[in-house]
């Protein structure tokens, strides 16, 4: 049972670091009030929310058929539509796109995560960035994002300043607007002399196959409108029934992640084409001349099939759940593997780690059910831990101690 | 009648938890049939995923009741008796299950709590997820009772009620990562209740107790169980 001593070790190690802490709590207040502020200001949200939720039950429910639909619709608007099983059917398509030696820039995206994909596109031989500031600085640091929405929350400036600064050849000051000024200038020139872009999506529209990009950096619209290639790789259970569908997500998961507004909000449906000398349409007019859709299932189907379990697929990743969580503040995306916290805990078992992954994680949660109370998509992340408890008990996966426990019970009637 | 009280295995092995109820029952003078010494409710086993042998643990917690209603002072062993007896495990419960903050709050009303001494402190409530936002929402009991205490000034943190931070101990994670649960702890303390200048935090769970008491390291804050707050103010 060395996963969960090499995890406790871990988990010990970030309780104990000064800046994680100070840090999650100004994340944390300054989240609250945004969001706070955000549904004040649109109390609709709420309800928007809630019809949102069903539209995501109804799409969990009929994957197959949602599936289809938006790939037929990807591939009527001469986008390239493609199915992936899993991550290796996934890594194989994108290797037959991407082949070796391109430069590639990157928009900020989990589902990329679930496949290591910057590992496997530098082993191909080609050359990755990413763009998103905090995906850039973890990038640099060879480390791993530890908050869906702020990747690198847990790390000071002064260390950004010292990575910025070597890359630089020069001092950088520790100053965040400088510090951000110098990833525009070093990765400026990228966008537009990459071959290709990948990014991920915050939904899928299955009327007219349109992609929904939510930010505030212009980074993904940069990588996906100034390569002439662009991939988009999306998880199944962000499939929405219609563009309206796709307008109601974007409210929801914007007030909830603490906004008014993003400031960006891209949506794609096409390649870039032009029709204008003669009526001949070419492709590829201003921005890429192909556009690839990949629609990854990588174990939700899986998921989809436990009754409980499922309404995890309803995960918006507007965060909020984190922020709220007793736990996740003290110590980070360390709990987790790729995708963290309570929520993390179905999605790690299910989509991308397994259940030995996920077995230290599932007795991190306290159960307390605060989460539940902020989802916009209501999911009972404490329900769901206990299911996936029942789960792992049948794989023989709980931490030893706790079976001792369980085991006085049985034979002498009380724990201890 | 005489009443069943299931003691529960955390306020049986915590003697601070034990002794001061079986002291506070004598002072009111209630008759009751001691349960829950030597028998768990299950909570454990439901937490490590064990449904079946759970359902074996209720079928003997059940048969082992001889009362019409027992009172435990375990929002687990609450809960769990409560509804995941008959919901979850398919285990028919034919008695009533009370919190204690339900049954101080009847004996309040009915006069039987003779609270005159005078407790001079600033006293703030911690709700325990599995009577509160997991469980039934008994809020008001518990804070009907201490505010009635001579010399309790009472105030109300930010996140409360439904709205309440976990003390960390829940869900097994004190067992498996108990630093971990600890600082959950000392992080509501130092940031929740410390700031209202708090001088007393109650609670009314053994887990909550034991594991806010963990975590109020380095700070004034006294933790005590609600039981130990009443006896305080009773002559």
């Amino acid at each position: 049972m060395d996963e969960f001593k090499i995890y406790k070790k871990q988990i010990y190690k970030v309780l104990k670091d000064p800046f994680t802490r100070r840090a999650l709590r100004r994340a944390v207040d300054s989240f609250r009030k945004n969001r706070d502020n955000a549904l004040k200001v649109f109390p609709y949200a709420k309800k928007e929310a809630e019809i949102l939720k069903k539209t995501k039950d109804e799409v969990i429910d009929n994957f197959d058929h949602y599936v289809e639909k938006t790939l037929k619709a990807v591939e009527q608007m001469h986008a390239i539509p493609y199915y992936a099983r899993d991550a290796s059917e996934a890594l194989e398509i994108i290797k037959k796109i991407v082949g070796t030696g391109k430069t590639i820039v990157k928009a900020k995206s989990i589902t990329s995560e679930e496949l290591d994909l910057n590992q496997h596109l530098e082993e191909w031989d080609n050359k990755v960035y990413e763009t998103d500031l905090g995906e850039f600085i973890v990038q640099l640091l060879k480390s791993r994002p530890m908050h869906i929405l702020a990747p690198a929350v847990n790390i000071p400036r002064e260390k950004v300043a010292e990575i910025f600064s070597e890359i630089a050849g020069e001092e950088l000051p520790a100053d965040p607007a400088r510090l951000a000024g110098f990833a525009r200038e070093f990765l400026r020139d990228k966008f537009f002399k990459a071959d290709i872009g990948i990014s991920g999506a915050n939904a899928i529209t299955s009327d007219t196959g349109t992609i929904f990009l939510i930010e505030n950096e212009g980074n993904i619209r940069l990588s996906t409108s100034a390569p002439p290639v662009h991939i988009a790789i999306i998880g199944i259970e962000k499939i929405l029934p219609t563009l309206k569908d796709g307008m109601r997500l974007l409210e929801v998961v914007s007030r909830y992640a603490g906004y008014l507004a993003m400031s960006y909000v891209s949506l794609i449906s096409a390649p870039s084409k032009t029709g204008d000398i003669e009526k001949v349409v070419v492709y590829g007019a201003h921005g890429p001349k192909e556009l690839h859709v990949i629609l990854m299932d990588n174990g939700r189907t899986e998921a989809a099939k436990d009754p409980i379990v499922k309404t995890a697929l309803r995960c918006l990743r507007c965060g909020a759940c984190m922020y709220e969580c007793p736990v996740y503040p003290l110590i980070t995306g360390y709990w987790g593997y790729k995708y963290m916290g309570g929520i993390g805990i179905p999605w790690t078992a299910y989509v991308s780690g397994g259940f030995e992954k996920a077995a230290p994680m599932a007795f991190t949660c306290t159960l307390c059910g605060r989460c539940v109370k902020y989802c916009p998509m209501e999911i009972d992340t404490p329900k769901i831990t206990e299911r996936i408890r029942e789960i792992l008990n049948e794989k023989g996966l709980i931490p030893p101690y706790i079976e001792d426990l369980a085991r006085n019970i049985e034979e002498k009637g009380v724990p201890y | 009648m005489a009443i069943g009280i299931f003691f529960g295995c955390t306020t049986r092995s915590t003697p601070y938890l034990y002794d001061n109820l079986v002291e506070f029952l004598k002072r009111v003078g209630v008759e009751y049939e001691s349960y829950g010494l030597d028998l768990c409710c299950g909570a454990p086993l439901i937490l490590a995923g064990k449904i079946k042998e759970a359902k074996e643990q209720a079928k003997k917690v059940v048969a082992s009741i001889k009362t019409d209603v027992i009172v435990t002072p375990c929002p687990h062993c609450y809960f769990i008796i409560k509804h995941e007896y008959p919901e979850k495990l398919g285990v028919e419960v034919p008695f009533k299950v009370l919190h204690i903050t339900q049954f101080v709050k009847d004996l309040l009303d009915q006069g039987k709590l003779k609270l005159k001494e005078n407790f001079e402190t600033i006293m703030t409530y911690h709700d325990p997820c599995y009577i509160g936002r997991q469980g039934d929402g008994i809020y008001d009991e518990p804070r009907a009772v201490l505010k009635s205490i001579p010399g309790v000034k009472y105030v109300e943190l930010e996140h409360t009620r439904e709205d309440t931070t976990c003390c960390g101990g829940g869900g097994f994670v004190r067992a498996f990562l108990p630093r971990l649960s600890a600082e959950v702890a000392h992080e509501k303390i130092e940031r929740e209740v410390k700031p209202l200048g708090v001088e007393t935090l109650v609670s009314s769970c053994p887990f909550c107790y034991l594991n806010l008491n963990d975590g109020s390291y380095g700070t004034e804050v006294k933790v005590i169980d609600l039981i130990d707050a009443l006896l305080k103010g009773m002559e």
